[in-house]
C-alpha cells in the first residue's frame, strides 16, 4: 500500500488525515483515535445547523405539548434547506414524534443515531478507498480505522453537542488536561 | 451559496446575470421531437412541453452543478424557467410538490421560479400514434433481469393489460423506434427525448436520472390513460442503497418507493389526477423473483437480458461479442441472483468470467484485448463491499431504529400491513445476506472476492 493513499481518497481533509494516521504503523495506536474523534467532530460541525439543533431543544423543553406535530412546516424547511445531516436529525425525529412525546433524551437518542450512521458511512468510503489501492498493510490498516471508531462514543458526542446548544465548534477547542503537578524540570 | 440556473427558451440568448448559470433550451438541453412524438397518444399540452424542458433542466442543472467535498453534498439550485403558463407553474402545491420530490431523490435544496415565456414551442406532429383500445400501464425498462421478470409477471397476472415500456436506449432490444418485440409480442415503447451538453466534467453524481425517468413515465401514463406506472426494481435495488449510504452522500434514493410517492403527489398537482406508482416486487431479491418466475414458468428468454452497466467498449475480445462485465454492481447482483434461483448461465456471458480465480488478474477471460485497469478494480471492489455491506445489516437488531424508518419511508399500505408482523425490511436484508454467503461459499475461500471480505 502507497504511503500517500489519504491523499487520493474521496473524502474531506480531516477523514483524509485520520486515514493517513490509520495506514502509518506509528500512529495507529495513539494519533488514529484522536483524529477520527476530531474528523466527526468536524463533520458534526459543517453540517448540524446551532439554529435547528437549539430549534429542537426548545421543542424540547417547551411546556407546549405536541409541538413537533404543529408548525411542521418550519421544522420541515429547516430540514430541507439543511445539510444530510441535518436533513435525517429532522426525519428521525419526526418519526419519533409520531410515536410520542420527543424529550432531551430522545433529541440525544436521534443525534447519536444520526452522528454513528456518518460515522459508519465514512468508514464504509475509507475502506472501499484501501481495498482499491491494496497491497501490504491494507488489511492492517483497515482494522485500525474500524478499531479507532469504534473507541469514539457517540452517546457522549451527541450529548457534548446538545449542551454546546449545537455549537460544535467549541469541541475541536478541547485541550489536553495538564496536570499541575507536572515536573517542567524533566527527569523524575 | 445559491447557485442560479436560468433556463433559456430556444432561440432567446438569454441574459444570465452575474453569477447564474445559463441553460439554452435547444443547446445545453435539446428536446428531440421525433422521439417526444412518440408520447402523443393524445394533443401534449403546452404544460406538458414544458414538463419535458422542466426535466431537461433539471437535470442539466445537477449535471453542471459540482459537488465539492470539502463543502459537504448539499447544494443550493434555484432554477428560473420560462413556461407558458407561470401562474400554473407557481401554485404552491405544484412548486412545493415538485421540490420536496427532488430534495429526497437527491439531498439538495431546490427552488423554482417560473417566469413567462415569450418565445413559440416547437410544433409536434400530434396524436400521431394512437394507442388503440385496452388496458395499460406504463413500466421502465432497461432489459435487465428486474425488467424482464416483472414484465412476464405482469403479463399473468394482467392478462388484458398492455405495457408501455419506457426504455433508454435500444442496446439488447428488439423492435422499432416505437415498438418492442419480445417472445413474438408487440409492446409500445417510449423513449428519453431529452439529452444533456453539461460540460466536460459534469457532476458524476447524477440523482436526478431518475426525476428524468419518473416525469416520463407520468407523462406517458396520462396520455395513455394509463392505470399505474410499475417500477420493476426488486428490493435490493430499491431500498439497499439508501440502507447503506457512502461517505458524506445522501442516502441514494433513485428507485426509492418513497420517492415514488413524492412524485405521484406531483403528478397529481400537475395533472389534477392521481397517477399511482406501484413497487410489485419491494420485498422480494432478485434472486426470489427469479424463483418466482421459474415457479411459474416464465423464465424463457431470462438469458437475452443485461444487467451490465458499463460501456461496450471496455470489453474488447477477440470474439467481437457484446459482453457483460461480470464484476460491477449491476452485474455482481445478477451472478449471485441467478445462482440462488438456480439458473445457470455460461461464464463466457462476462469478461471477468471466473470469480473464483484468486487474482483479479486470472478473472479476466482468455481472449481479453486488455488488461485489468485501475478502474476495473475500483469498480469490483466497490461492487462487493456495496454486498457485503447490506448483507452486514442483517447483524443489527430487528427493531433497530434504521427498520423502523425504512418501513416508515416505504409508507404504503403493504408497509402498514407488513409493520403489523415481521418488518419485511428486517426479512429482506436478511434473505439477501443468505443469499450473498451461499453465493461466496460457492467461490471458495480463496476466490478474489473473498479475499476482499476478509480484509474488512
Amino acid at each position: 500500500m502507497r504511503d500517500d493513499i489519504h491523499k487520493s481518497a474521496p473524502v474531506n481533509r480531516a477523514w483524509k488525515s485520520f486515514l493517513r494516521h490509520c495506514a502509518r504503523e506509528a500512529d495507529r495506536q495513539e494519533r488514529a483515535a484522536a483524529s477520527a474523534r476530531a474528523a466527526l467532530v468536524s463533520d458534526c460541525a459543517r453540517e448540524l445547523s446551532p439554529a435547528l439543533i437549539k430549534d429542537l431543544k426548545d421543542r424540547c423543553t417547551s411546556p407546549k405539548t405536541d409541538l413537533f406535530r404543529e408548525n411542521l412546516d418550519g421544522l420541515r424547511a429547516a430540514g430541507q434547506s439543511g445539510s444530510v445531516m441535518d436533513q435525517q436529525l429532522v426525519e428521525r425525529v419526526q418519526l419519533r414524534a409520531q410515536k410520542g412525546k420527543v424529550d432531551l433524551n430522545v433529541l440525544g437518542e436521534e443525534l447519536a443515531g444520526v452522528i454513528g450512521e456518518r460515522k459508519d458511512s465514512q468508514k464504509r468510503a475509507i475502506r472501499g478507498h484501501v481495498l482499491k489501492a491494496g497491497g501490504k498493510g491494507a488489511s492492517e490498516c483497515n482494522q485500525a480505522v474500524g478499531n479507532s471508531l469504534n473507541q469514539i462514543s457517540v452517546p457522549d458526542l451527541a450529548r457534548d453537542i446538545l449542551e454546546n446548544d449545537g455549537r460544535v465548534s467549541r469541541l475541536h477547542r478541547q485541550k489536553r488536561g495538564v496536570s499541575l503537578d507536572e515536573d517542567l524540570r524533566g527527569g523524575g | 451559496m445559491i447557485t442560479r440556473v436560468r433556463a433559456a427558451s430556444p432561440g432567446k440568448s438569454g441574459n444570465a446575470k452575474a453569477g447564474e448559470l445559463l441553460c439554452r433550451l435547444g443547446h445545453d438541453v435539446k428536446i428531440d421531437a421525433a422521439t417526444l412524438e412518440l408520447f402523443c397518444f393524445k394533443q401534449l399540452s403546452e404544460k406538458e412541453e414544458d414538463l419535458v424542458s422542466l426535466a431537461g433542466v433539471v437535470a442539466f442543472a445537477d449535471r453542471s452543478v459540482r459537488r465539492l467535498v470539502a463543502r459537504g453534498w448539499r447544494r443550493n439550485l434555484h432554477i428560473v424557467m420560462p413556461v407558458k403558463h407561470p401562474e400554473f407553474w407557481n401554485g404552491y402545491a405544484l412548486r412545493t410538490s415538485l421540490a420536496d420530490a427532488l430534495h429526497f431523490l437527491t439531498g439538495d435544496a431546490w427552488t423554482f421560479e417560473f417566469v413567462k415565456k415569450t418565445a413559440r414551442s416547437g410544433k409536434l406532429k400530434q396524436a400521431e400514434f394512437a394507442l388503440g383500445k385496452g388496458k395499460f400501464v406504463v413500466m421502465p425498462f432497461s432489459n435487465g433481469l428486474d425488467s424482464f421478470s416483472q414484465s412476464r409477471l405482469l403479463s399473468k397476472e394482467n392478462p388484458g393489460v398492455s405495457a408501455i415500456r419506457l426504455t433508454a436506449w435500444n442496446r439488447g432490444l428488439a423492435g422499432g423506434r416505437d415498438w418492442v418485440t419480445e417472445n413474438g409480442i408487440r409492446y409500445r415503447r417510449v423513449s428519453v427525448p431529452v439529452s444533456l451538453a453539461a460540460g466536460s466534467h459534469p457532476e458524476q453524481t447524477f440523482r436526478t436520472r431518475s426525476f428524468m425517468f419518473s416525469t416520463l413515465a407520468g407523462l406517458a401514463a396520462a396520455m395513455a390513460d394509463a392505470d399505474f406506472i410499475v417500477i420493476p426494481e426488486a428490493g435490493q435495488g430499491s431500498l439497499g442503497p439508501s440502507l447503506v449510504p457512502v461517505g458524506q452522500e445522501s442516502p441514494h434514493r433513485g428507485s426509492h418507493p418513497k420517492f415514488s410517492r413524492l412524485m405521484s403527489e406531483f403528478f397529481r398537482a400537475f395533472w389534477g389526477k392521481p397517477i399511482e406508482i406501484r413497487h410489485p416486487q419491494l420485498w422480494r431479491t432478485k434472486g426470489e423473483v427469479l424463483s418466482l418466475l421459474r415457479t411459474n414458468g416464465l423464465e424463457q428468454g431470462w438469458d437475452n437480458t443485461s444487467s451490465c452497466s458499463r460501456d461496450q467498449r471496455v470489453t474488447p475480445t477477440a470474439r467481437h461479442k457484446r459482453l457483460q462485465c461480470g464484476l460491477c454492481s449491476g452485474c455482481l447482483l445478477r451472478r449471485m441472483s441467478l445462482f440462488s434461483a438456480g439458473f445457470t448461465e455460461p461464464t463466457s456471458t462476462y469478461y471477468f468470467e471466473d470469480l473464483s480465480a484468486s487474482i483479479l488478474e486470472k478473472v479476466l477471460c482468455s481472449d481479453a484485448g486488455r488488461s485489468v485497469s485501475d478502474n476495473d478494480r475500483d469498480i469490483a471492489v466497490h461492487a462487493v463491499l456495496a454486498m457485503e455491506e447490506l448483507a452486514s445489516q442483517a447483524d443489527l437488531p430487528s427493531d433497530d431504529s434504521k427498520f423502523l424508518r425504512a418501513l416508515a419511508d416505504v409508507g404504503s399500505e403493504s408497509g402498514k400491513q407488513h409493520a403489523r408482523t415481521e418488518n419485511p425490511v428486517v426479512r429482506l436484508v436478511h434473505a439477501h445476506r443468505k443469499e450473498w454467503r451461499a453465493y461466496v461459499k460457492d467461490l471458495g475461500a480463496g476466490s478474489w472476492i473473498n479475499q476482499q471480505i476478509g480484509q474488512v
